[in-house]
């Protein structure tokens, strides 16, 4: 059909305790896993809310898979799977019987993958959900988002409480799933939680979307991490030099060792830095976290 | 099929079926233990001549003007329907009305459920549907332990009398219930509609007793729903059927609004 997974054109909603969002234009295409990104309270959750219709937009417009998500909601709703970042389920009710009532919600689109979810997760179904660990529900969580097979699948910080092998196999199911054709649309506030899984990511801040790039593109903006190690006792002399040289930002000293990022070209850098008494360099790639709070700077000067 | 077509309304009453059969219960051996002493109460003839001998205005208060003790139905009718029974089915149906919807958004599963292709109306609808059958049930519970008493302790309550009765309070329990609902709908505080629909319940029942004593508010009663639900002992003289239709009204006219208001509003998370 062509029409992208996700676009917001505009899309704008004044909200009690400035969870709002301010003309947020978004395009998700198909088959794409998309990590929306940004700190508690930027409008991650809002933007998510209203695509489902459980928030009005104050002005401007979403369509999810080529649907209105005002009129076309009940579509939109049936062709999605949704986990909510601050996940409640009904406290006496067993695994079993949550998956079965959510099912049951979607006559349309039988569970086809839940047994294979339920064994991949290892998911207790027989304990009410009062006496499972938060991580145990989160699961319950995952498997009623995917359990129909939706070609869109919309997960609010999905990740919060499960344990690293369990989020390693949820990676792999997101990849998966777009292998499949799917969409992946997921939020966190974790760069280096969604780097490993999303093809872009896009940055949300006070209701404003700052930034969408893809990971590689982040991860290949110069963005490169450095400790420098200089001969004993030269490090007073080295700073300002160092402070002076284009292309690097956000010098950090302890004594003769120096951290800072490189931002422009690195040939440059390294031709500036030639010039001082290295004894030591470690370089490695600045992780998305690293880049995030940069660009946190760069946006808040 | 019930479960596939009406997902929420059978969750509900899922949820619901335990409290359900508590109350059912309690109400049943309240009216047994009322029906058990009326043996007792009617050999104590002096009794009714004590309650002729009150003022009325005294009665009007005590909301047991038209008590009359001296029959059985009259009895009952006074013991149970003036207050205790209404009471009983405003708990339980204000409580399942404010939970359904309000209490769902309060303990933030209305969002998951939200987000299945379920429109809120359908939600709303089906949550109505289940206080009116929780109403529905308690009534019937209601008719039944009276048809069992009645010949044991002789009370010689009219059959058709006792589901007039009965039909009134489900009614009342219906229209109020519906009321809890649609405040939770439009606010999304389970608390905030038990309260209002709490306090407005207590006012116009206060007002209906108050009206037969003060001048002003003569008028009043026919604000008060407990008038459209009992008003006239139903279960000595028979129920004034129109009455249900009042309530009918009162419910659906509640619910309409809350659903426009449910509808139109942004849901909290």
């Amino acid at each position: 059909m062509g029409a992208p997974a996700i676009r917001t054109q505009g899309l704008t909603l004044a909200y009690r305790h400035g969870r709002g969002i301010e003309d947020v234009d978004l395009e998700v295409p198909t088959g794409e896993v998309f990590g929306f990104l940004g700190p508690n309270g930027a409008g991650k959750t809002t933007t998510i809310r209203v695509l489902l219709d459980l928030l009005r937009p104050t002005s401007g417009s979403a369509s999810v898979l080529g649907l209105d998500s005002r009129n076309d909601s009940l579509q939109i709703r049936e062709r999605t799977g949704y986990l909510p970042g601050d996940l409640s389920l009904p406290p006496s009710l067993t695994g079993t019987q949550v998956l079965d009532w959510l099912a049951s919600l979607r006559p349309n689109t039988p569970p086809i993958r839940r047994d294979e979810l339920v064994q991949r997760f290892a998911v207790q179904l027989d304990r009410p959900m009062k006496q499972l660990s938060k991580g145990n529900r989160q699961k319950i969580g995952l498997v009623q988002a995917f359990q129909h097979a939706p070609e869109l699948v919309i997960l609010d910080e999905p990740t919060s409480g499960l344990d690293p092998l369990v989020q390693d196999e949820f990676h792999r199911m997101v990849r998966e799933h777009v292998r499949d054709g799917g969409t992946v649309f997921l939020s966190s506030h974790s760069l280096d939680e969604v780097q490993h899984t999303a093809d872009r990511v896009g940055i949300i801040r006070e209701g404003r979307l700052v930034m969408v790039e893809t990971v590689d593109d982040l991860r290949g903006r110069g963005l490169r991490r450095v400790t420098l190690t200089v001969a004993p006792g030269a490090g007073d002399s080295v700073e300002p030099q160092l402070r002076a040289l284009a292309g690097i930002d956000g010098v950090d000293r302890r004594g003769d060792v120096f951290e800072f990022a490189v931002v422009g070209d690195y040939a440059v850098v390294l031709a500036g830095l030639g010039k001082l008494p290295v004894i030591d360099m470690l370089s490695r790639a600045a992780d998305l976290d690293e880049v995030f709070l940069a660009m946190y700077r760069g946006s808040a000067k | 099929m019930i479960v596939q077509h009406f997902p929420v309304f059978a969750q509900g009453l899922r949820d619901r079926r335990r409290s359900l059969l508590w109350w059912s219960l309690g109400v049943a051996v309240y009216i047994a233990v009322i029906a058990a002493m009326w043996p007792s109460i009617r050999g104590a003839a002096g009794l009714n001549d004590i309650m002729s001998q009150l003022p009325k205005s005294i009665l009007d208060l005590m909301g047991a003007s038209d008590f009359d003790i001296s029959t059985g139905a009259g009895y009952v009718s006074g013991e149970l329907f003036g207050f205790m029974i209404p009471i009983f089915i405003l708990i339980l149906t204000i409580g399942a009305g404010a939970a359904a919807v309000g209490g769902a958004e309060e303990r933030g599963t209305l969002d998951l459920l939200l987000s299945h292709p379920i429109s809120r109306r359908r939600v709303l609808l089906q949550s109505a549907a289940l206080v009116a059958v929780e109403a529905a049930i308690f009534g019937t519970v209601v008719v039944a332990t009276l048809a069992i008493a009645t010949p044991l302790a002789d009370l010689q309550i009219a059959f058709v009398h006792s589901v007039g009765a009965a039909f009134g309070i489900v009614m009342l329990g219906i229209a109020v219930g519906w009321t809890a609902l649609a405040v939770g709908a439009a606010t999304g505080s389970r608390s905030l509609a038990l309260a209002v629909t709490g306090s407005v319940a207590a006012i116009t029942y206060l007002l209906g007793s108050l009206s037969g004593l003060v001048d002003f508010l003569h008028n009043a009663k026919w604000i008060s729903p407990f008038f459209y639900a009992n008003d006239g002992s139903p279960l000595v003289h028979g129920y004034t059927w129109w009455h249900a239709l009042v309530l009918a009204a009162f419910g659906v006219v509640a619910l309409g609004v809350g659903a426009e208001l449910f509808d139109r509003r942004n849901l909290s998370n």
